[in-house]
């Protein structure tokens, strides 16, 4: 096992020592010692790489790449970082330094800090991060829990929820089965709400990303528009395998002259509805007809002659982020200004 | 209005000489009850097979899951619009076996299946892997369409319900449930405890995707006032035949509803059970607010709930109708408590577990992650055709898949353990 810790920890010096460059020494040092001793026989705190955390935070870059070669020259099979308690730049340096080990070793990393720590929103995804009090008082009990955590990643033990190991819920979901059947938790959640007890939801409103939509166009006359939809309509045949379902991908086709029968060339692959009214005619998911009239009568630009379609039926969010770039891209290389978006 | 049900705890099924319980263990004439379903000319033949919990047995094209039950008192019959005379359901005595399940599996282009692991590392997640199974295997007929088969195939596992369901005639059951169901719309007979009530949002789109109610399809109903006794007697029936497993209430746990049961077994001692509104959730969004006010309608002015249980069936845009109904509910005065699905990836990651949320949405209970993926093992047998679109290759293989393919695995009425948790 390696244990990484600050220059205080270290036993260099305070504040005034914070730009001591990293550095390795053999054994374990300060907080170490106690490391060690919960370690028991079952493993070795073979070195201690020591850095300052202002070196950390202005040569971050650099850094990082030295204590990466210092730690990986003891060949561990463990990290321990700090713990960091409330210190801010210790609590960053350690996240980074278990997350880039962890990434390139592939060896269990394992940290500790309190709440407050900025490490923890930054770092708590990608690395475990026990949860510690703010200050080093609870230095023992905290290198206790992180080893018994980092032990049992070892092992290869399965992991339970964030409330029974200590550490930072990473902000993901698994499944795990329940006690109760949901029917009784549900019926035991509204006597609790009805009655003004205490109860806990089980999902969570979720924090969405804002997104700011683009200015209005100015000059609707001029702007070339184009439709894009999730509502799965593609050529007869699908030959882009467009999936009906947690689909991956999209297409981009012509859109048909007025007066063609678009349901001869065209069919629906969404499974999210009943999609025959669509396929008796595509113009009601594409008003391709109405905006090639409107383009007529100058009402718009510019129709754009192909549009893009993709299948919205239980498409994972990080799909429909990638894709909505992707096709936002091509739009731009297209010179499309508006767009119109066509939902089902 | 009051209903008997009377439960029967099967311990073995086997072929037999003759259709009879014995000490707890249900034999089965074969011949005789393949006659009795081959009378319909949907079907050019059908396979009927038995497979016990721990069997390295794979189910596929799993389409639903119904248990043996039975009138046994004067002329009226569970499953009315399919079995019996065109009655009202509900009162007198109905027997119920119980570690026994009837599986309809078929396999035809517009059907979608899910898959029953009896043994290996799958068999954890459904719990129909733990009852004994009766699964009918038909063969459609060659001029028949998809619509045409499903309605026969459900007829087929209802007939196959009731038959079964007569060996229990005369025989002393292990327990007795009584249902005693009164509406109390008058405030001034309440029993003095919270008075709640239950949302059950079932949905009917269109054929192949549809929810049966006394034989109807439930698509154009307005919101309707059941009782707990009517769904025992299995006045509500799934029709999901095209539709994912993971989405659709399988009409075993619609005649054994846990959630309803729960509010029956707490009636009168914590809550006074007032009453259960059956909705369809509609396709559209104008339909969706319009059924969602006369869902919140009924709660308020009609039962005076003080809170209401609310469950969808379906994915995402059946988020808008679980959440329109709790915040209209909550606005007006009625605490709400939900049971909805998480759809993340299949990492758990994502910000969105909910298609649409409202704030007033503050007790959620998780049926799980529906894209996590389990891991299944390699079987000896399967049953229930020889190949499943949905996982492909060889349907006796180990294979990694996603937990809503494992038919009973997720349930949006709460039979089921498994939920979410943050990791």
């Amino acid at each position: 096992m390696v244990h990484y810790i600050n220059q205080f920890f270290g036993q260099i010096g305070g504040e005034e020592k914070a730009d001591t460059s990293p550095f390795i020494k053999k054994g374990p040092i300060g907080p170490g010692v106690i490391l060690q001793e919960k370690l028991r026989d079952r493993g070795e705190v073979v070195a201690t790489v020591i850095c300052g955390d202002d070196y950390f935070s202005n040569y971050s870059g650099e850094a990082i790449e030295e204590l990466l070669h210092l730690i990986k020259s003891e060949n561990p099979e463990i990290l321990i970082s700090g713990p960091a308690f409330n210190a801010g730049r210790y609590g960053i340096a350690c996240g980074e330094v278990c997350r880039r080990t962890s990434k390139e070793l592939g060896i269990p990393c394992v940290t500790g800090m309190c709440g407050e720590n900025p490490g923890v929103e930054m770092y708590r995804k990608s690395v475990y991060i026990i949860e510690t009090p703010g200050s080093a008082i609870g230095m023992k009990n905290s290198l206790s829990r992180m080893i018994e955590f980092a032990i049992n990643l070892f092992e290869r033990k399965p992991i339970g929820p964030p409330e029974e190991g200590g550490y930072f819920p990473r902000g993901i979901r698994k499944n795990i089965f329940s006690e109760k059947l949901a029917s009784e938790r549900v019926v035991d959640m509204l006597m609790a709400k009805l009655s003004g007890s205490p109860f806990v939801t089980e999902v969570f409103n979720p924090i969405g990303t804002e997104i700011e939509p683009a200015s209005p166009l100015e000059e609707i006359l001029n702007a070339k528009i184009a439709l894009v939809t999730e509502g799965g309509l593609v050529p007869k045949g699908n030959p882009d395998r467009i999936e009906g379902a947690r689909c991956t991908r999209f297409g981009r086709y012509p859109i048909w002259a007025k007066g063609n029968l678009p349901a001869e060339e065209f069919e629906c692959i969404h499974r999210g509805f009943d999609s025959s009214s669509i396929n008796e005619d595509p113009n009601r998911l594409l008003p391709i007809d109405v905006l090639t009239d409107m383009e007529e009568k100058t009402q718009i630009g510019k129709l754009f002659s192909f549009f893009y379609s993709t299948c919205g039926c239980g498409m994972y969010i990080g799909e429909a982020r990638r894709i909505g770039r992707e096709i936002a891209e091509s739009l731009k290389r297209d010179g499309v200004q508006g767009v119109i978006l066509v939902a089902t | 209005m009051e209903l008997q049900l009377s439960y029967y705890h099967i311990t073995d099924i086997r072929f037999g000489d003759e259709t009879i319980m014995k000490d707890g263990v249900l034999f089965l004439n074969k011949e005789e009850l393949k006659s009795y379903l081959l009378g319909d000319p949907s079907f050019s033949d059908i396979e009927i097979e038995i497979t016990h919990p721990g069997e390295m047995t794979r189910i596929i094209n799993v389409l639903d899951i119904v248990d043996p039950r039975k009138k046994v008192n004067g002329d009226h019959e569970v499953f009315p619009g399919w079995m019996g005379e065109f009655s009202a359901v509900g009162s007198g005595k109905t027997n119920v076996l119980t570690n026994v399940s009837i599986i309809e599996t078929g396999s035809m282009d517009g059907l979608m299946g899910g898959i029953i692991d009896m043994g290996g590392l799958g068999r954890v997640y459904s719990p129909y892997s733990r009852t004994h199974n009766v699964v009918l295997v038909p063969t459609p007929s060659k001029e028949v369409n998809a619509i045409q088969f499903a309605k026969s195939l459900k007829m087929a596992a209802l007939k196959a319900s009731v038959y079964l369901g007569k060996t229990t005639v005369n025989l002393p059951p292990e327990q007795m449930v009584s249902i005693d169901f009164t509406s109390r719309f008058d405030k001034d007979k309440q029993l003095g405890l919270p008075r709640v009530g239950y949302v059950w949002h079932v949905l009917s789109h269109y054929r192949l995707r549809e929810i049966y109610y006394y034989g109807a399809n439930s698509n154009s109903f307005y919101p309707l006032l059941i009782t707990p006794n009517e769904i025992f007697d299995g006045a509500v029936v799934s029709g999901h035949y095209d539709h994912s497993p993971g989405l659709k209430n399988y009409t075993h746990s619609i005649l054994n509803h846990p959630i309803v049961m729960e509010l029956c077994r707490r009636h009168g001692k914590e809550l006074d059970f007032v009453g259960i509104i059956l909705a369809n959730e509609p396709s559209e969004t104008e339909g969706k607010k319009w059924n969602a006010l006369m869902n919140v309608r009924i709660a308020k002015s009609i039962l005076h709930l003080d809170g209401v249980v609310i469950t969808k069936e379906g994915g995402g845009h059946t988020d808008f109708d679980l959440m329109e109904v709790c915040k209209q509910c909550e606005r007006s005065g009625i605490k709400t408590a939900l049971i909805d699905i998480e759809m993340l990836d299949q990492d758990g990651e994502g910000d969105y577990p909910l298609i649409v949320f409202e704030k007033e949405a503050d007790a959620i209970v998780s049926a799980g992650n529906i894209e996590e993926r389990v891991s299944v093992s390699k079987m000896e047998k399967v049953m229930g055709g020889m190949r499943m679109k949905e996982i492909g290759g060889d349907p006796k293989s180990e294979n990694n898949i996603p937990i809503w393919l494992v038919s009973g695995a997720i349930n949006e009425i709460g039979m089921s353990k498994i939920r979410g948790n943050l990791f």
